[in-house]
């Protein structure tokens, strides 16, 4: 354990920037934890705006500079308020807030989560279904989803067409029903799952919109791709087909954020192309080399 | 392109009203899922930021988002007033983490402890192991270094410490930089023998 909190600056011109980082940070918990256990006999009476008062105002403008050294021993004594006031500073705080906690953040983390809420947005999704489609999405997170086997892939498997009722837009690609259920052999199942693959080519990807919804239902058949238990193929198979569509997702992952961020449509364009036709490529071959 | 304009212009009730008429397979579904992409952009990184110092070290804060976004997409058009969309989209997030919070612990070994009703008490409980552990080797010291080691952490100075406690200035300094060395010592341990 780190003891963070026992880095606090002397200065009390100091003391504004450090609490500042501590607040918008990711260890304030910690550093909660850890003056809690100091200041134990601190009173639960206090409140921030005992504290700060008539200085409200210019804390959410520009942050601590503001506090005399008194109210950051208030604020350091009753550690509970800090998280409170985490709390209220990403609800109120202005432009000097937001900026300092966007600082902190790992925008990798928040664009892989938005590829998997958009994933599960293409979904149909009615009325009646939508809670039950969320509890299906929350029952398995996909950060565990390899962890639950393939029994457990074989129930989302189901649970997912099982959702697609009869007002639902027709799949296509990994996501047109049938493609991952029939019963053939493993050559055939690889070829048809390159076949399938290749639909990416069926319709025009001429504008941004139009590349970004096809890219991300690719993506979204991706998914499905390894979350199926693929009786069909042998364990080593099997293996090699979620591993290699792991990689695809990555790539198709990068893409999508390439092209959100304004990445030139003809070049993206190309780059996905060049991705379906390799991975169409590296079906038909492992299909060859099953057979 | 001139509508992804609009919507960053947007207020997020714009927004939500969007979200509130969406009908599936149509273009205000996908109009809909824009606006929500959106919010989804607006408000993310501070989801986040409030998630990820309140979940304890089994649940994983990304997860806890990606819920709260598909319950903010499902309730938007019955639960949300018109007011304040980060302030609704936090509360689910810890209705959520409340949930969690429930379930892994009447899952886990640790029947005995009671199980906290608020945002609140599961604060105080995911702190509890790290706060024990540093109240533990705290009392290890002698009275003069917890003062000491007090005083520093409620915001004073090595200078006033002394002046207070009429305690050398070196002497202060040496002695709370040895009591943080021992109770990152004592602490880490601890860790050992309970890992």
């Amino acid at each position: 354990m780190n003891l963070a909190a026992f880095d606090l600056p002397e200065q009390t011109h100091e003391l504004s920037d450090w609490l500042a980082t501590q607040i918008t940070g990711p260890n304030l918990s910690s550093i909660v934890a850890q003056l809690s256990a100091v200041h134990s006999d601190h009173d639960y009476d206090l409140t921030i705006e005992a504290i700060c008062g008539e200085q409200w105002n210019s804390i959410i403008q520009n942050g601590f500079s503001e506090l005399t050294q008194a109210q950051f021993q208030q604020l350091l004594t009753h550690p509970y308020l800090l998280m409170e006031l985490q709390e209220r500073l990403l609800l109120e705080g202005e432009e000097y807030w937001q900026k300092q906690f966007l600082n902190q953040n790992d925008d990798s983390e928040i664009q892989q989560t938005k590829l998997i809420i958009q994933g599960a947005l293409q979904k149909p999704i009615l009325d009646s279904e939508a809670t039950q489609q969320a509890e299906d999405f929350k029952k398995v997170p996909y950060r565990k989803i390899f962890a639950l086997g393939f029994v457990s892939a074989a129930l989302i498997f189901v649970a997912v067409f099982i959702n697609q009722g009869p007002e639902a837009a027709p799949g296509w690609g990994w996501n047109r029903p049938g493609v991952l259920t029939a019963d053939i052999p493993a050559d055939q199942y690889l070829n048809g799952l390159a076949d399938s693959a290749n639909e990416w080519f069926k319709k025009p990807t001429d504008t941004k919109a139009a590349l970004l919804t096809r890219l991300t239902q690719f993506r979204n058949g991706c998914e499905t791709l390894i979350n199926a238990p693929h009786p069909q193929l042998a364990n080593v198979d099997r293996t090699w087909l979620i591993n290699r569509c792991r990689a695809w997702a990555d790539k198709l992952d990068n893409q999508i954020v390439a092209l959100e961020k304004g990445a030139d449509l003809k070049t993206a364009d190309a780059n996905a192309d060049a991705l379906i036709h390799k991975l169409v490529k590296a079906l038909q071959t492992r299909a060859k080399q099953v057979a | 392109m001139s509508n992804s304009l609009n919507l960053i212009s947007s207020t997020d009730e714009q927004l939500t009203n969007l979200i509130k008429v969406r009908e599936p397979s149509s273009v205000q579904k996908q109009e809909a899922e824009m606006a929500f992409n959106s919010l989804y952009d607006r408000h993310a990184p501070f989801l986040l930021a409030f998630l990820k110092v309140r979940v304890s070290p089994h649940i994983n804060a990304s997860d806890i988002a990606q819920e709260t976004w598909m319950r903010a997409w499902q309730k938007i058009p019955t639960h949300f007033d018109g007011s304040h969309f980060r302030g609704w989209l936090f509360q689910i997030a810890k209705n959520l983490l409340l949930d969690e919070f429930r379930k892994k612990k009447t899952t886990s070994l640790n029947e005995e402890i009671d199980l906290p009703e608020t945002q609140d008490s599961t604060q105080e409980f995911i702190q509890q192991e790290e706060k024990t552990k540093l109240r533990d080797c705290m009392s290890q010291l002698d009275e003069v270094r917890q003062e000491i080691v007090k005083l520093r952490l409620s915001g004073e100075s090595h200078r006033e410490i002394s002046e207070r406690l009429n305690v050398e200035y070196n002497t202060v300094q040496t002695r709370f930089h040895r009591a943080k060395q021992f109770l990152e010592d004592c602490v880490n341990q601890q860790e050992k023998e309970t890992a």
